[in-house]
Order: structure tokens, then C-alpha cells, then sequence
């Protein structure tokens, strides 16, 4: 097997392990703030290694998070493509960032996710151009707070896992 | 080397071996392809003709996700000791007696049953409205919860936009078929509306949901209308979409602001259902 094809199924495998663990169900106000543990991965991968992600895996694994969450199609491929794309832009001034500094841009990240995906696209709410509300606001927070939280787990495991499989 | 793993300096004409990101021209062209899908699909709701079979596609995930659950569960049991074995026995001789002297006035009940059962007969709701299907997914994403059920459907009676009870009430309607696997929006969702009736002051409304963790609401309810708090909503089968008389939700406050024409009226409607398999399709 060549290498490219070898990288491209180790790190397909990496990101459908954290889709599936993504998929588990808890309790609805944990589910509401638990990470994205896919989009993190996401992350990772594009400043790991910028130049292995590529637009096929963004269109199919943020079409597959639109059917899984029931939103809008195109949702999440625009969030994976926004977040790919800025990551690879900038992984050089990204890396050498201490872990407050990176879990401070995860922090923001997310937060600007949670926002795009309570825009109101169905216009379901005549009054407002958002779905969200104080509650929700609140659960943005949280939410973005753990994914910065988890950012330094999924950094040290994702790298030992390329350490040990992809060798670059 | 391949050419495009460097780029080429334009005053030195050396080798750059920067690693080149997704392109510009691609991110643009993506972003645009992206938002045309969202507008699209938020206007005209065209993935609705392929989220099921996309259902059908990834329904071997939702079996992985099952197992370790399944697993859990199977070591809880395993665990349970001989001493809660033992305890439950003895529980289980005291329950013996008891019912050794319910079976004597079960036989007493059964010849009134017996009546009963035709009378149930003669109001029985038609069965063949209604298909069976078995939970697949869950997904409490607090905007737009969805729940996946397989349904064998030989007939393709299911179409879309039909109810979806659970043993409380109407928990949602059909948005996206498959071949086996079916997408519902749960009555949280926000596009979810169900015409009601109040069980008390049989007072017509319209129920919309408003996410997970948040309350249902009554839209469009004048000032002068005297719901009250606690009241039970049940379909009122107005619209011919929903069955009627199936319980949506509750009553949990009412508020009239000044500032608003509408009286605001929240609504605590049927629990998630989280612990439940099996779900019924009202296909008529």
C-alpha cells in the first residue's frame, strides 16, 4: 500500500473513531454541552498535518454531521471548510502558541460554531433571525469551555497516535 | 518530485517546500456551494429526499454506538450477587402468596373483562393505521432534535410529515424516508406545529416547539382566551394530519405582557424518549 493511501486511511480511521464517539447519547443537558470531539480531531489534523486534509474529507464527514444532527445540509462541511481552511492558513502561528493561547482560539471557534448553527436558516421564528435564547447562550459557553478544555487531550492522544502510525 | 508538492520562488527560481493549504479558489467555490445547499435546503427542504436512505447507508454506526452500552448493561447483570439473588427470592415467595389470593378474584374480574373486551372491540382504533418501528438514533441536538426508527413498510404507507407516538403521546412526525429507516422530528423541534385541543376549556391552539431544554409554546393565542395552567393539550386532529385525541404536552405557564398582542404560553410537552424502543407511525 503506498504511504499517501496508508496516511489518508489512518487518519480517516482517527476521525471515524471520534464520530462514533461523538454519536454516543447522554443525558440531555450533557448532551448539550459535551465536545466535539470530531471537530477537534478536525482541527488537530489540519495543523498536524495541513497538507493530507483535503476538500473530500471535509464535504463527507460534515455531511455526514448534518444527517447525524438533523441540520441543515451544508451546515457542517461550511463549518469543517471554514476551520480547514483557516487552520491551514495560519498552523504556522497556530503551533507555536502555548496551550492557554490554543485553548483560547478553541474556545472562540466554538463559539462562533454554536452561533452559526443557531441561525435561524427555516425562518421557523418570524421575530428573530436566531433559534437561541438566554439558556442557550449559556450552553454556548459551556460548550466551547470544555471543547477548550479537551483541546490538550485530544492534541497529546492524536499525536501519539501519528507518532506511532503515520510517520512523517 | 512532483510538481505540486513546492512551489516555485519567481525571483530566485528555487524550490518552496511550504506546505500549500486548500486554495483559495477551492475554499471559495466550496464556501459558495455550501451556503447554496443551506439556502436551498432551508427553503425548499430538499434533503428531506435523502436523509433516509442516508439513514439506511450509516445505520451499521448505530449499532456500534449500541454496544457498549449493551455491554455495560451485561456486566451490571453479572455482578449482581448470590445475596441479591437469595433476597429477591425470598421477595419473590412473599409475592406467590399475594398472588395466589389475586387469582381468586382475577376469575371474578375476567367475566366482567370479557364484557368490557366488546365493548373495546366495538371503539377499537384501527390497527391498520398504524406501523411499528424500532428506535435507531437519537439525536438531542438542542436546535433540531431528531430520532431515526427502522419500520418494516411493505406497502410504503409511511410518507412524510405523519405522526410518531410513543406510550405517552405524539412525539413527532416523519420528515425524510428511507428504505427501512425513517427521520423524525421530535416535538421540540422547531419546526414542529401540531394543531391541539385543551382538555379542559376545549380551546383550540397551535403548539410549537422550541428546542431541547426548552418549553413548547402556543402561538398566536389571544388575550382573551382562558387556557389554564395545567391543562392537558391533546391533537385535535384539525388539518386531518395528526390523529386526534393523542396527548402532545401540558400547560406550565401562562403570561400576558403588555407589549405583546398574544398571550405567551409555554407548554411542558412529552418527555424525550430516551429509555423507549418502540414507537408507533400513524400512516392514514
Amino acid at each position: 500500500m503506498s504511504k499517501p493511501l496508508r496516511d489518508n486511511l489512518f487518519i480517516s480511521l482517527s476521525l471515524i473513531i471520534f464520530f462514533i464517539i461523538d454519536l454516543f447519547s447522554f443525558p440531555v443537558y450533557i448532551n448539550e454541552i459535551k465536545p466535539s470531539f470530531i471537530i477537534l480531531c478536525f482541527i488537530y489534523w489540519n495543523i498536524a498535518l495541513p497538507e493530507k486534509i483535503k476538500l473530500p474529507f471535509v464535504l463527507v464527514f460534515g455531511f455526514l454531521l448534518d444527517l447525524i444532527n438533523g441540520t441543515l445540509l451544508g451546515i457542517h462541511p461550511l463549518i469543517l471548510l471554514i476551520i480547514s481552511y483557516f487552520s491551514q492558513r495560519y498552523f504556522y502561528q497556530f503551533r507555536p502558541f502555548t496551550f492557554i493561547q490554543q485553548c483560547l482560539v478553541i474556545f472562540l471557534v466554538f463559539f462562533s460554531i454554536k452561533i452559526l448553527l443557531a441561525i435561524d436558516f427555516n425562518n421557523t421564528n418570524p421575530n428573530s433571525l436566531t433559534l437561541a435564547n438566554k439558556d442557550y447562550v449559556i450552553s454556548f459557553i459551556w460548550y466551547s469551555l470544555l471543547n477548550s478544555l479537551s483541546w490538550p487531550l485530544i492534541f497529546f492522544s492524536l499525536r501519539a497516535y501519528r507518532r506511532r502510525w503515520i510517520k512523517t | 518530485m512532483r510538481a505540486d508538492d513546492h512551489k516555485v520562488s519567481k525571483i530566485t527560481s528555487e524550490a518552496i517546500f511550504a506546505v500549500r493549504p486548500i486554495s483559495s479558489t477551492k475554499f471559495i467555490i466550496a464556501f459558495l456551494v455550501c451556503i447554496f445547499l443551506i439556502l436551498i435546503d432551508g427553503r425548499y427542504q430538499t434533503s428531506k429526499y435523502v436523509r433516509g436512505f442516508a439513514h439506511d447507508i450509516i445505520s451499521p454506526l448505530y449499532l456500534i454506538v449500541d454496544v457498549p452500552s449493551s455491554i455495560l448493561q451485561k456486566m451490571i447483570e453479572l455482578r449482581k450477587s448470590n445475596q441479591d439473588l437469595k433476597k429477591e427470592l425470598e421477595e419473590y415467595k412473599k409475592r406467590l402468596n399475594k398472588l395466589t389470593l389475586i387469582t381468586s378474584q382475577i376469575e371474578d374480574l375476567t367475566k366482567r373483562n370479557q364484557e368490557l373486551q366488546l365493548l373495546w372491540e366495538s371503539t377499537k382504533i384501527d390497527e391498520g393505521a398504524y406501523l411499528l418501528g424500532q428506535k435507531r438514533h437519537l439525536s438531542l441536538n438542542p436546535m433540531k432534535p431528531i430520532l431515526v426508527i427502522e419500520v418494516e413498510d411493505p406497502n410504503s404507507l409511511i410518507q412524510t410529515n405523519q405522526a410518531v407516538l410513543s406510550k405517552q403521546g405524539i412525539i413527532g412526525k416523519t420528515t425524510s424516508l428511507g428504505i427501512n429507516n425513517i427521520e423524525v422530528a421530535l416535538s421540540y423541534h422547531p419546526e414542529f406545529l401540531i394543531p391541539i385541543i385543551s382538555s379542559k376549556n376545549r380551546l383550540h391552539g397551535i403548539l410549537k416547539g422550541q428546542g431541547i431544554g426548552r418549553k413548547g409554546s402556543l402561538i398566536n393565542i389571544k388575550k382573551t382566551a382562558s387556557f389554564e395552567s395545567g391543562e392537558k393539550l391533546y391533537s385535535s386532529g384539525l388539518g386531518e394530519l395528526f390523529p386526534e385525541n393523542h396527548l402532545v404536552g401540558t400547560i406550565s405557564s401562562i403570561k400576558e405582557s403588555p407589549d405583546n398582542d398574544y398571550l405567551t404560553i409555554e407548554v411542558d410537552l412529552l418527555d424525550l424518549p430516551k429509555g423507549q424502543e418502540y414507537f408507533l407511525v400513524f400512516t392514514k
